[in-house]
């Protein structure tokens, strides 16, 4: 019996560790992450030793070897990962769980066929295919989400693998196995069922919500695009009015030139002059780039900071046509501006202040905001950039700027000194 | 150095190619080439076909081609050539803009204006052209120019010189330390230690990674971990530095 059961668990100890290596985004190479998972396999392998063939009987070795096999299991997904995150705790956690599956599988074939090599076979093929069903359902979603770096709902869900875990060790392992008590199969074989199929919920569920998030942004800047759209109309059309009034003046500016010049009033004639440009140069609609797309959302945002006393310096360089799509480009510098915006709108006049430079040329693209700003930032080892206080997340303005990073190629990092915060994107074509 | 003026109205081009000379005047130890074209078409062949010049001083409005188009097609073979923008409406102020011209001045044309936009391009250029660094090699003192310089390496107490034509050289042994042997470099600017072993320029840097830094031709530099932080700060901070220059106009509300 013993023997079986130090086989059995090798065999969920391989998937385990195969488990981890394939759910959790790696920090070093192939062969480190595979060297530490090997070491793991070890671990448990040898303490499986002290549990089930030199101690027994021993319910203080079962309790002390279980707690030690827990932590090995649990600090090796913080290792590879290099992260102290819940998503890592919560596939750490979800890893232990899916081998007991397979346990319960061999436990089940040798108590019903009494065929050892059979129960092997049995709980190789049960591990092997819930892998598989495991990959091929939630593994992208899984490596997306430790990807974005959302911390938000993981601390709390790593309960469900805790209390299905504990569930499982108290039915079939612990004080009495399925062997002493082969009622609990069918109990334990439906606890196996729900577990499986609450993890599919979860995660279609946290996906949806980030795919709502998404959705939620596109409209945002959507808005304020046809916020801008509409603000340019009346821009344009307040421009026509008074270049309509200017034009039914003009004949009159003529016959006062006219007189003037009969007077050799020169002096008079350059303001009449000079009268004119300014109300040309007064309804000259506001381009701040070339780029429609974006020059309209600049336009918007700049007239957001106008209103709010926001004094701007804003250097950009957009053409018509640009490398990169011009929504995305939008989106990014939307977030940023707003961001900085938000950071200012209540300092004193002289520290509302912002400096905004976008570059969107064939050879380079840089985007940099900098602004007074006043207390701390928390910034992700990872990523370098700022998280929310309130949830330890990345804003979706943040995260709109590392996908955006990512796709061009970029570099991104974002620096507070002196009391100046800075954010910087650089990619080079 | 080379110059070239390109208006299509001759007066006008006369009166830019007299300033110019007076320019010229100034600076008698100095070698100037100026090339005048009234006909932009010919100028873009020019451009498509040849060595950019170092100093474009363009007419915006003309008859088949803009001074905006000419500038298009310059900046799509050299990063490095000026442009100085004239013209009468200041309406194509953002296309100079975008197609990073150093000056946009409008006609007619100040001279003070024109000489300031002229010394503004030459000190650029030579300031680009005189560094160099010397490099002792078995076969005598070798001056690279700073800008040739891809990165550096430090292999076997010898400088590996790698330059961006591809080609090496290689410096005798050291007696200093590698951080020593290249302070003049670092204190450029444009040079920064990424590794015990290594100093790129940055201005030849395609990307920056957690661990590695992807030179323009590809060759993946390694990046000290303990250094990281501080090697992408720096990087960041010399792009925003070289893309911010003098050279803009900004618009303050």
């Amino acid at each position: 019996m013993h023997n079986l059961t130090v086989v059995s668990y090798m065999i969920s100890h391989i998937f385990l560790v195969l488990f981890l290596y394939l759910f959790i985004i790696r920090r070093y190479s192939k062969t480190v992450t595979g060297a530490l998972c090997f070491f793991l396999f070890l671990s448990l392998s040898v303490l499986d030793l002290f549990k089930l063939v030199l101690f027994p009987d021993s319910n203080l070795c079962y309790v002390f070897v279980t707690i030690l096999q827990i932590l090995f299991t649990q600090a090796t997904p913080l290792l590879i990962s290099g992260k102290k995150s819940g998503q890592v705790l919560f596939v750490g956690l979800s890893a232990s769980n899916y081998v007991i599956a397979g346990v319960v599988f061999a436990a089940i074939l040798k108590i019903g066929t009494g065929n050892t090599a059979f129960a092997l076979i049995g709980s190789f093929a049960v591990h092997f295919a819930i892998l598989l069903f495991l990959s091929v359902t939630i593994r992208e979603n899984c490596l997306n989400f430790q990807r974005r770096d959302s911390e938000k709902y993981w601390w709390e869900l790593c309960l469900i693998p805790v209390f299905f875990y504990c569930s499982f060790s108290f039915i079939a392992f612990f004080p009495n196995t399925l062997y002493d008590n082969p009622d609990n199969i069918p109990g334990i074989v439906f606890i196996v069922i729900t577990m499986f199929v609450s993890y599919v919920v979860v995660i279609r569920y946290l996906n949806s919500e980030s795919a709502k998030n998404a959705v939620y942004w596109k409209n945002m800047m959507q808005e304020s695009y046809i916020q801008g759209l509409e603000n340019r109309y009346y821009l344009v059309e307040r421009a026509e009015q008074n270049l309509k009034i200017l034009h039914h003046d003009i004949r009159h500016y003529s016959k006062m030139i006219d007189s003037l010049l009969a007077q050799e009033n020169y002096e008079e004639i350059r303001e009449i002059n000079g009268h004119i440009s300014r109300i040309a140069q007064e309804n000259k609609v506001a381009e701040y780039c070339g780029n429609l797309i974006v020059n309209t959302i600049l336009a918007n945002m700049m007239e957001k900071a106008r209103l709010l006393d926001i004094k701007v310096n804003l250097d950009a360089r957009i053409p018509k046509e640009i490398p990169v799509d011009a929504y995305e480009l939008t989106l990014v510098v939307a977030n940023l501006f707003e961001n900085a915006i938000y950071s200012v709108k209540n300092f004193v006049k002289e520290k509302r202040f912002i400096e905004i430079t976008v570059h969107c040329l064939e050879d380079h693209l840089l985007i940099q905001t900098k602004n007074e700003y006043e207390g701390e930032i928390l910034l992700d080892a990872s990523t370098g950039l700022p998280k929310s206080k309130k949830s330890g997340n990345h804003g979706l303005g943040m995260q709109s700027i590392l996908a955006f990073s990512e796709k061009t190629g970029g570099t991104v990092g974002c620096y507070l000194d002196d009391g100046i915060f800075r954010i910087m994107l650089f990619s080079r074509f | 150095m080379q110059f070239v003026i390109c208006d299509d109205n001759a007066e006008n081009l006369k009166e830019l190619e007299k300033m110019f000379l007076r320019y010229c005047s100034k600076y008698r130890n100095l070698s100037f080439d100026l090339e005048k074209y009234s006909d932009a078409a010919l100028l873009l062949h020019k451009i498509r076909h040849e060595k950019p010049a170092d100093i474009y001083i363009l007419d915006i409005v003309m008859s088949r081609i803009s001074g905006i188009d000419l500038g298009r097609e310059i900046r799509k073979r050299s990063r490095e050539s000026m442009i100085i923008y004239i013209t009468v409406s200041e309406d194509f102020a953002l296309e100079a803009y975008d197609v990073l011209a150093i000056r946009y001045l409008v006609k007619p044309v100040d001279e003070t204006r024109f000489f300031e936009a002229l010394d503004y391009a030459l000190a650029h250029m030579q300031a680009k052209n005189n560094s160099v660094f010397p490099v002792k090699t078995k076969d005598g003192l070798e001056s690279v120019p700073y800008h040739k310089i891809e990165y550096i390496e430090n292999s076997s107490r010898k400088l590996n010189v790698h330059l961006t034509d591809g080609s090496l050289i290689t410096s005798i042994y050291i007696r200093r330390s590698f951080e020593e042997e290249i302070k003049e470099l670092l204190q450029s600017g444009d040079f920064l230690c990424v590794h015990k072993s290594f100093s790129v320029n940055l201005n030849h840097v395609r990307k920056l990674n957690l661990s590695s830094i992807i030179m323009t031709d590809g060759t993946s530099i390694p990046v000290s971990r303990k250094n990281s932080f501080q090697v992408k700060k720096d990087y960041l901070l010399f792009v925003s530095n070289q893309y911010n220059r003098g050279d803009k106009t900004s618009c303050i509300i």
